[in-house]
């Protein structure tokens, strides 16, 4: 064991993406996840987010659904084709609540579906929680 | 006067002129016997009137003798019960003008010999049952042609009269027969010209209905008739598709594109007794395209034997568009209408949450009115979508193994803030073991929340609440026992007259509006909605300014699943 305490320290964080185009929720979001210890990055959009995934290995992504360039759905089919991002839980956290958005991210492997209206921070912290368990 | 004995009779025929009287004795005797001995009734009367002749036959017939005949004028006895001329004494006055008028109808001038008459009659006193008899009369002259008599011979035609009369009856029936035949005939004939207009009216009426329709005969679904809608909706021509299997014309699919077998198609469903919904299978085309397809099936049965069905089938391309188009719509919308809400909600948490810095009392004060407001919006915004979704047809049904006291507490905990805020007293009496019941966990979520909000809105500071869920083990008519779940509350009530509208959509009752102002009138009506469509029901009990209690009835055979094509959704509290 090489690492220095701190980095060990760091290295202990979860690492959790956020993919939302929405700056302020991202913001406020970011903000409550670091509160409660964890380490945030954030992505714009599905291209973006993907491209994060390869680089950062985040633990759990909260993934929105309609976005520009590339959507969650899209970013979501890519993400469960490749291996390295095979097993990343993702929580959906988007505002569409019809039966055909839920089924078919819960379809296309993510763990969780969660509207971002009904849920305050504290529940979605819950969430991320009980899915890192 | 004529000589009164019998051989007289034959002086008086033959008359006495002396030359002649040689070859006539010789006839004479001979004539005598032929004549007494003949079986055929006659008798003779002279131009007075007086019986010469009354043979033995006619005295036998008639039961008069000819000793006591011969000499008088009472003919008449033998056929009548009142003194009347008969056919011989007729012709020996020449008053045969009277012969109509005596024997109308009855009869002829002979056709075999001159100045003769011939009738028939029938004779009532003869012979105790009445005779029918046929009688002749011809003159008798001598031979300078002077009228001498006349002799009347009779003949029994009782037996041929009765054989004609059976013949003449029955002809009558005959004819009758033949009659109430042809009429039948006729009516028949009317009959088959109407059934015939009738069919070409129904047939009309069939071909020109503008849904497809299409009869089948058995359980391969050979088919019958087909209209030109239906014609028109699948390209192929009736001529095409006649005594052809209606599952081999027409495939089916499910909207996953899984080919659907003849025995899960309708008609089979139908004819083996099923009920099955309506709902949308994928049809294909005779050019190999396929369209959404609404069939309702209908058995054609004679004497409790299912022959066929009728299939009313109905293009929904369009409706399934404009459908898809209304979800579009509506989770698009909400999609933007929860956008605002969304940020406020959360950037009001973190302002709360002092990781921005403590808050002033009156800061905190005016952040929390905006957090409780933007609560209502979400939940109106809900509430509204969820309307929306029910009046759009089909929600889904997606039920599964629950325990009614985890979703009921999971609700409830949702609401530990405001039940704290007012000084709610919350009494929960669950029963022990309770079943676990097959049921839409959300939809159950969205009825036990609306249920306990109401009761924690309109309930005053101090209240109690009492949530039980308690099993019900009186069988109801259908011997279905069933779990209740009941939210009383000691709040401001409905009042009786308004009680019936508790469930309209947009309905509070007034004392509702002035205990909260926030309430939309939706949640009841939402309640009742996903109730009635589950089959299950909720009814209450309410007194102004004492509360009121709700009750689900939960059937222990649960929810049945549905397809379609929204999801209610849980809102926040």
């Amino acid at each position: 064991m090489r690492e220095s305490p701190k980095i060990m320290e760091k290295t202990k964080k979860k690492k959790i993406l956020i993919v939302d185009d929405e700056p302020f929720l991202v913001r406020a979001l970011r903000e409550k996840l670091e509160t409660e210890g964890f380490l945030v990055d954030s992505a714009a959009d599905g291209q973006a987010g993907l491209d994060v995934v390869f680089s950062l290995a985040p633990d759990l992504i909260l993934l929105d659904l309609v976005m520009p360039k590339m959507d969650g759905m899209a970013m979501l089919r890519k993400l469960r084709q490749d291996e390295r991002g095979k097993k990343i839980p993702v929580i959906v956290l988007s505002n569409l609540n019809n039966a055909k958005s839920i089924d078919a991210s819960l379809a296309a492997g993510a763990q969780k579906f969660l509207v971002k209206v009904n849920n305050s921070l504290d529940d979605i912290v819950c969430a991320v929680k009980s899915q890192l368990k | 006067m004529v000589k009164t004995n019998n051989m007289g009779f034959l002086d008086f025929v033959f008359g006495k002129k002396k030359e002649k009287r040689s070859i006539r004795l010789a006839n004479k005797e001979g004539l005598c016997g032929i004549v007494y001995g003949s079986p055929i009734p006659q008798f003779v009367i002279d131009k007075n009137h007086t019986i010469v002749y009354w043979n033995n036959a006619l005295a036998q017939y008639s039961g008069m003798k000819s000793k006591d005949m011969i000499g008088t004028s009472r003919q008449w006895q033998a056929f009548y019960d009142y003194e009347r001329p008969c056919l011989a004494d007729l012709l020996v006055d020449r008053k045969t003008s009277l012969i109509p008028r005596l024997y109308r109808g009855k009869y002829a001038k002979s056709k075999l010999v001159p100045e003769a008459y011939e009738a028939v009659d029938f004779f009532p006193k003869m012979n105790g049952k009445g005779k029918w008899l046929y009688f002749t009369a011809s003159l008798i002259r001598d031979e300078k042609g002077r009228i001498t008599g006349a002799v009347e011979t009779l003949e029994d035609i009782t037996e041929r009269k009765i054989a004609e009369e059976a013949i003449k009856k029955h002809a009558g029936k005959l004819k009758k027969s033949k009659e109430a035949l042809l009429v039948a005939v006729k009516n028949l004939d009317a009959e088959k010209t109407n059934l015939g207009r009738e069919k070409a009216r129904a047939e009309a009426i069939l071909m020109s209905i503008g849904d497809g329709l299409v009869i089948t005969e058995g359980k391969n679904g050979k088919i019958l008739l087909a209209n030109r809608a239906f014609e028109q909706i699948i390209g192929w021509s009736e001529e095409e598709i006649i005594g052809r299997s209606l599952f081999e014309v027409m495939p089916a699919q499910d909207a996953e594109g899984n080919p659907v077998l003849p025995e899960k198609r309708f008609i089979s469903r139908v004819l083996e007794g099923e009920r099955p919904e309506t709902s949308t299978f994928y049809y294909r085309r005779k050019d190999g395209s396929c369209f959404p397809g609404a069939v309702t099936v209908t058995e054609i049965g004679f004497e409790g034997k299912k022959l066929g069905a009728v299939s009313v089938l109905r293009d929904v391309t369009r409706e399934i568009e404009i459908d898809h188009a209304k979800t579009e719509f509506i989770s698009l919308a909400s999609h933007q209408l929860r956008d605002a809400p969304t940020a406020i909600g959360w950037c009001v948490e973190m302002l709360l949450n002092g990781t921005q810095g403590p808050l002033t009392e009156n800061q905190k004060e005016y952040v929390e009115e905006i957090y409780r407001r933007n609560k209502s919006a979400i939940s109106l915004i809900n509430d509204l979508l969820n309307v929306s979704r029910i009046d759009m047809g089909v929600f889904v049904i997606e039920p599964e193994k629950v325990s009614l006291k985890e979703i009921c507490e999971n609700e409830l905990k949702q609401f530990a803030l405001q039940i704290e805020e007012k000084h709610l007293r919350v009494e929960t009496g669950y029963d022990a073991g309770l079943p676990q019941i097959d049921a839409d966990p959300g939809l159950l979520g969205v009825v036990f929340q609306n249920l306990i909000s109401n009761a924690i809105h309109y309930t005053g500071e101090g209240g109690i609440i009492k949530i039980n869920i308690k099993l019900d083990l009186a069988a109801d008519k259908h011997k279905n026992k069933k779990i209740v779940f009941s939210v009383a509350d000691t709040g401001c009530g409905i009042p009786l007259r308004q009680q019936d509208k508790i469930f309209q959509r947009m309905f509070r009752a007034d004392n509702a509006k002035a205990a909260r102002s926030g309430g939309s009138g939706l949640g009841l009506y939402v309640v009742k909605e996903i109730l009635d469509q589950a089959g299950w029901g909720v009814r209450f009990d309410s007194e102004e300014n004492k509360g009121a209690t709700f009750y689900v009835n939960i059937p222990l055979s649960g929810m049945v699943p549905r397809e379609g094509q929204t999801k209610l959704t849980r809102g926040v509290v």
